[in-house]
């Protein structure tokens, strides 16, 4: 087992971030998922955000040139985006982590439905890496052991 | 041997193992091992026919790929990675669509909902486009044939999740009656993640219901084998050309070549047109690629006062067409937690106290029964384009799913409701909910997703409004036959698996019968 989960010869596991885009999602990972306490706003670990990346990047790895290609423009829109959206002249991924998450709420309240599907491109593969795996999983209640487990249910079975 | 066993290892060729290119002939050469390909080899395996099925994707058993955590779902047997998206045109959403990249397709990640075609669209297909082979009566052998094959059987409703009762009271209060959906399982115990491959082994994909047949009866199955083209003489069909995925990351690598005296295409309403286009087919059949119907979906969560746990629960488990005069057919739905938390509104620590309420979330869904308006496009790599300019007529219907779903959802006592719009809070009451619905609102704020494309390579009665002739094979290459959802001659407004292999089924047996009256010496040396 790895971080992606179990490996064989059937899974490539390529990897097609750059250095730079890498810093975007773990920025965006960052801000995404970070919580709150009465100091102000925590970010995740670095643990947590370098396996979201990292799988991140096997996901899009594992696409076509063409999904690549058009995810490699998203990242660079969405890190140049704050210059024009937020008014603020820095790239997404060096902003405070206060000014990243306004930046991502502005977006997702976007009147102009693209701007939004932007960052639903991102939020959408990074949480479910994200909450995929314990014990982000048990956040959200489920019960069983991992996402693959088989429910138990007595007197139920194949004919 | 029995209807379920699994398809072996040693009995499909696992393409990426090769080591060398090959060259082989057969009577019959199916493109893609998924609900269409599936079927027409098999029958045309215990018809006599010598068979290859060539598959893309890679080949996992049902152990393996119940064992996936969703994001190696979507790596190792989801087209593009579980990405793909359809460019909405206009006041159109951006549209995700499902489609597998496997052994067995898209089978493989169906929610197992089985409908047959609707009787109104069955009328449609035979009095206003002259499809008369394709009338219910015409089709009925052929449904009985795949429902048995699949065990079609009807969901019981002890395996109704809570999330999904929840509705059903809601939808009871309002006067809507709801049915149990019938699907193709056996031994559901309702893990609720059957997009992701079903952990228990009890869904009857293609890769466990038709294939087994199929490579019983001396058919082939090959792995990771990228057909590139039909090869094409003097008109007819004589083969197909391609690449093994072996290469460094599974780049195309070891050319192959099928001789074959008939070639089908089943890679699903995408990549048929695609393999049809860069084969030199579509100057003389301009629907080619054209009038692709999605049945663009949404789903609305709604937060309940007690505990759900939605994800214990068969995944569809009820449906109702009482909206079908409004294009609307409304299913019960659930996903994974994880891909449910994506959904949910919110960034940072507004989405994380949304997700900590995830157990008291309840879901739904609904789809449209569109008129179409999509198109697929070769693009600059080896994936087509696939743009939807979505009718007017069919986004009114899909803002309206939305305020009935919100409806059922506060009539079954729900004290929040979070629709499919980005960056939209809670909603509260039905009032807000109609307001919304008659709001001004830029389409592409919508949520959408879909999981039925149909329709590219349509079947009509003349090259002008077709691809290919009632009996599946194109009006402009002879021996060269289509049977996947890309012959559908319009949307259905409903699931789309059943459909699928009924058409395939009836083509394989009209193909098979053609093949032995031809006779052995015109078989492919």
């Amino acid at each position: 087992m790895t971080q992606g989960g179990s490996r064989d010869s059937r899974d490539w596991g390529r990897r097609v971030l750059t250095p730079s885009r890498r810093r975007t999602i773990f920025a965006l990972t960052e801000a995404l998922f970070c919580t709150e306490d009465d100091r102000g706003l925590v970010p995740p670990s670095r643990e947590f955000c370098d396996r979201v990346v990292e799988e991140f990047d096997l996901l899009i790895g594992a696409g076509s040139s063409d999904l690549r290609r058009g995810y490699r423009v998203l990242a660079f829109l969405i890190e140049w985006l704050p210059l024009f959206f937020i008014g603020a002249l820095s790239r997404a991924s060096r902003l405070p982590l206060a000014r990243r998450l306004a930046f991502l709420d502005r977006l997702e309240h976007a009147r102009i439905g693209l701007l939004a599907t932007l960052l639903v491109a991102f939020k959408l593969p990074l949480t479910i890496i994200a909450f995929e795996r314990p014990p982000e999983l048990r956040l959200t209640g489920f019960d069983r052991e991992t996402l693959a487990s088989r429910r138990i249910v007595a007197g139920v079975g194949r004919t | 041997m029995s209807a379920r066993e699994l398809v072996s290892d040693s009995a499909v060729v696992v393409g990426r193992e090769l080591a060398d290119g090959f060259e082989e002939t057969c009577d019959v050469v199916v493109v893609g091992s998924g609900a269409g390909g599936a079927v027409m080899a098999a029958i045309l395996a215990e018809a006599g026919q010598r068979v290859i099925v060539l598959e893309e994707g890679p080949y996992y058993t049902p152990d393996e790929y119940g064992a996936f955590q969703p994001t190696e779902s979507f790596r190792r047997i989801w087209r593009e990675a579980g990405m793909l998206a359809v460019f909405g045109v206009g006041q159109t959403p951006v549209i995700g669509l499902s489609a597998g990249r496997c052994v067995g397709g898209s089978s493989v990640l169906t929610g197992g909902v089985c409908f047959r075609i609707p009787s109104h669209v069955h009328d449609h297909w035979v009095r206003e486009l002259g499809l008369v082979d394709l009338s219910e009566k015409s089709l009925e052998r052929a449904y009985l044939d795949v429902e048995r094959k699949i065990r079609v059987a009807e969901v019981p409703v002890s395996m109704r999740s809570a999330s999904t009762d929840k509705f059903v009271r809601g939808a009871e209060h309002l006067g809507i009656p709801i049915y149990p959906t019938r699907r193709n399982m056996d031994g559901c115990v309702g893990n609720a993640r059957c997009n992701f491959g079903c952990p228990s082994g009890a869904k009857m994909s293609v890769d466990v219901s038709y294939l087994p047949d199929a490579l019983r009866r001396g058919a082939r199955v090959i792995s990771d084998a990228l057909v590139e083209r039909i090869t094409i003489e003097r008109g007819r069909a004589t083969g197909v050309s391609g690449r093994v995925l072996n290469g460094p990351e599974g780049r195309p690598s070891l050319p192959f070549r099928i001789h074959s005296r008939t070639v089908v295409a089943t890679c699903g309403t995408l990549h048929t047109p695609i393999l049809l286009m860069r084969s030199g087919i579509g100057r003389a059949t301009p629907a080619l690629g054209r009038n692709v119907t999605l049945h663009p979906a949404l789903r609305v969560s709604a937060l309940f006062d007690e505990a759900l746990s939605g994800w214990n629960g068969a995944l569809q488990s009820v449906y109702t067409d009482h909206f079908a005069d409004e294009g609307i057919t409304l299913v019960g739905v659930y996903s994974p937690v994880n891909v449910l938390a994506a959904t949910l509104p919110g960034v940072g620590p507004s989405h994380r106290r949304l997700i900590a309420e995830m157990p008291r979330h309840g879901v739904f869904g609904a789809m449209v029964h569109d008129e179409g308006g999509g198109a697929v496009r070769l693009g600059p790599g080896r994936e087509p384009i696939l743009s939807y300019r979505m009718a007017p007529r069919d986004l009114v219907s899909l803002r309206r799913s939305i305020t009935i779903l919100a409806e059922m959802a506060f009539a079954g006592g729900a004290r929040e409701v979070y629709l499919p719009i980005f960056g939209l809070g809670p909603i509260k009451s039905v009032t807000e909910v109609r307001n919304l619905e008659v709001a001004p609102m830029d389409a592409r704020r919508i949520e959408c997703v879909a999981f039925h494309p149909l329709g590219s390579a349509r079947m009509a009665t003349d090259a002008k409004r077709g691809v290919v002739d009632p009996n599946g094979e194109t009006y402009e290459v002879k021996d060269l036959y289509v049977a996947d959802g890309s012959i559908l001659p319009t949307s259905i407004g409903v699931n789309s698996q059943v459909p699928i292999m009924t058409m395939a089924t009836r083509l394989a047996w009209r193909l098979a019968e053609r093949l032995s009256q031809a006779g052995p010496k015109a078989r492919a040396e």
